[in-house]
């Protein structure tokens, strides 16, 4: 069962595409209008993470941080446009689990929600990724076709992550790179052209011959 | 105030006694007074002229001389007249009363200054949170919709988040009281965070990154430090040169401090604009020829900023060769609970 994610936003159009970005994700979303009691209706909804502005109609995301942590463990992760460090203190020391400045990086939002979700339901299922016969076990590491499984490297994984996320789109090499760049990997060209070749490699081992093709001066499509 | 000045500033006075005197002893002799007589008409007549302006002189004095001093210690100027005591005596009384009116209207004015300054401080913030909304969201449409239009669009936003980020700078730079926390900071976090958020201008560039060997941590308020790197990466992007570009973070341990330094491969800066490239609005050779970008802000509010930290901020190059900024740290608990 995908996990939902409880989105406490005003702004609707953020929020829609927000939504989206979840949704393409593989994540369950919920949200709400109601700013009067938002940390009940959180509860009441069941989500497994919130993502909370700090800046909200009615009363302020702290306010909402506070009651939510008073009455549930449920992971949060305070999002805000203003970029102080003040605030994140703030937001930490009323027991948000983690903090973004907005206009965050989508990719490290989704980094830091796969692992905060990992680390409070461990027991859950590893979230997974499938296109094109091909499936990544997110927690693991460990890619599965028809031919078995194969264990990937931390680059591996990110780079088969974008791919199965953009099946039969031209993934370009900046983007490969840029996902490897926010995960703390700053490799150049000749690191991530190797890292390509052993996943393609590995995905044949697989017998998924032909799947992950080289675009010549553009990228990769799978 | 000196006896001397104070004499010929009372020249008529002393003057009009030497003349009297003078006057007075004549005219004894004379009609005939002894001479013992007319001697001490004179020391008596001179006692009576001089003693007052003698008294007068201490007076002035004291007083004078603690005005040197309050202006001597004083860092704010303009508060004189608070630490003046009135003085006894009529023109010093005068001038005190004046100078009290002048202060008052003076301290109004600066403070409606500050106020104003304040006010138009917490607008920009307040902008530049509201402005970060829309770009979110924009954001977030294009990754969802990813394509050629889509990449060409990010590249935009990027921009313009930038040059909202240096708004909001801009505005806290100039600002009186502290909008700051200091804290203890990794210096790779900075580093490695900066290069995640200039990923994409970067690896489009072909920048190779070079973060190893990061490992001090020091105290400040990472936000602004990496800000002021990000400055510094924009700078590097800005003036690469033919060569592929590099561009690496080394870091130096010294007795006082620790020393981040920005190196790239890049065109330099000609030792002649080198003295300059911290003044506001000055963009130089490289300016002219290379950027049409050059804004001259970038360098002007690093420094400014890191001055308001208590860093400080050095740069060195070689024209054609590359340039080195060094931010330095100071080191240890004095800095800490200084800016606490």
């Amino acid at each position: 069962m995908a996990h939902t994610v409880f989105l406490v936003e005003d702004d609707q159009g953020l929020r829609e595409e927000l939504g989206t970005l979840l949704t393409r994700y593989g994540y369950a979303w919920t949200t709400t209008d109601d700013y009067e009691d938002v940390a009940g209706q959180v509860l009441a909804s069941g989500a497994h993470l919130v993502l909370l502005d700090l800046n909200l109609p009615r009363y302020d995301g702290y306010h909402v941080c506070r009651e939510l942590r008073r009455r549930s463990d449920v992971p949060i992760i305070v999002v805000t446009s203003r970029a102080a460090e003040l605030d994140e203190l703030m937001s930490m020391n009323l027991g948000a689990d983690d903090f973004l400045t907005k206009p965050y990086h989508t990719q490290i939002l989704l980094a830091r929600i796969t692992r905060l979700l990992q680390r409070a339901y461990p027991s859950a299922p590893n979230p997974t990724l499938s296109a094109k016969g091909i499936t990544l076990d997110l927690g693991r590491s460990v890619v599965q076709a028809k031919g078995g499984e194969e264990e990937l490297t931390r680059n591996e994984a990110r780079l088969l992550q974008v791919m199965l996320k953009n099946p039969g789109r031209i993934v370009t090499r900046s983007e490969l790179m840029d996902a490897l760049w926010q995960s703390d990997e700053f490799v150049d060209d000749n690191t991530l052209t190797v890292n390509v070749a052993r996943l393609r490699r590995k995905l044949e081992r697989l017998g998924c011959v032909g799947v992950l093709t080289v675009r010549r001066g553009q990228g990769y499509q799978l | 105030m000196s006896w001397g000045r104070f004499c010929r500033d009372r020249l008529p006075q002393l003057l009009g006694t030497a003349l009297g005197t003078g006057f007075a002893a004549a005219l004894a002799a004379v009609l005939g007074a002894p001479a013992g007589a007319v001697a001490f008409l004179c020391l008596v007549l001179l006692v009576c002229g001089l003693g007052p302006l003698a008294a007068e002189y201490l007076r002035r004095r004291a007083f004078y001389r603690q005005v040197d001093e309050v202006l001597e210690h004083l860092g704010e100027k303009y508060l004189l007249p608070e630490l003046l005591e009135r003085p006894g005596f009529l023109e010093g009384a005068l001038f005190c009363d004046a100078l009290a009116v002048t202060a008052k209207a003076m301290n109004d004015a600066v403070a409606e200054a500050r106020r104003d300054m304040g006010e138009y401080r917490e607008f920009i913030e307040a902008w530049v949170h509201e402005v970060k909304l829309p770009i979110a969201s924009a954001r977030l449409a294009l990754e969802n919709r990813p394509g050629p239009l889509s990449a060409r669009l990010e590249e935009d936003l990027f921009q313009i988040d930038r040059y909202v980020e240096q708004a909001l700078y801009y505005a806290r730079s100039g600002a009186v009281d502290r909008d700051y926390l200091v804290r203890a900071m990794p210096v790779r976090d900075a580093a490695a965070d900066t290069v995640k958020q200039y990923a994409r201008p970067l690896i489009e560039a072909g920048f190779r990154i070079d973060l190893s060997g990061l490992d001090a941590v020091v105290y400040s308020d990472k936000k602004w430090v990496q800000f002021i790197l990000g400055q510094l990466v924009s700078n590097a992007m800005k003036y690469r040169g033919d060569r592929p570009p590099t561009l690496a973070f080394v870091q130096r341990l010294e007795e006082q401090s620790v020393v981040l330094t920005v190196e790239d491969n890049g065109v330099g800066i000609p030792a002649a604009d080198l003295p300059r490239v911290w003044d506001k609005g000055f963009t130089g050779a490289n300016g002219r020829r290379l950027s049409t970008r050059s804004t001259g802000l970038g360098l002007y509010l690093c420094k400014k900023l890191c001055t308001q930290l208590g860093l400080g901020l050095e740069i060195a190059s070689r024209e054609g060769e590359g340039t080195q900024v060094s931010i330095i740290f100071p080191r240890g608990r004095f800095h800490l609970a200084g800016e606490c």
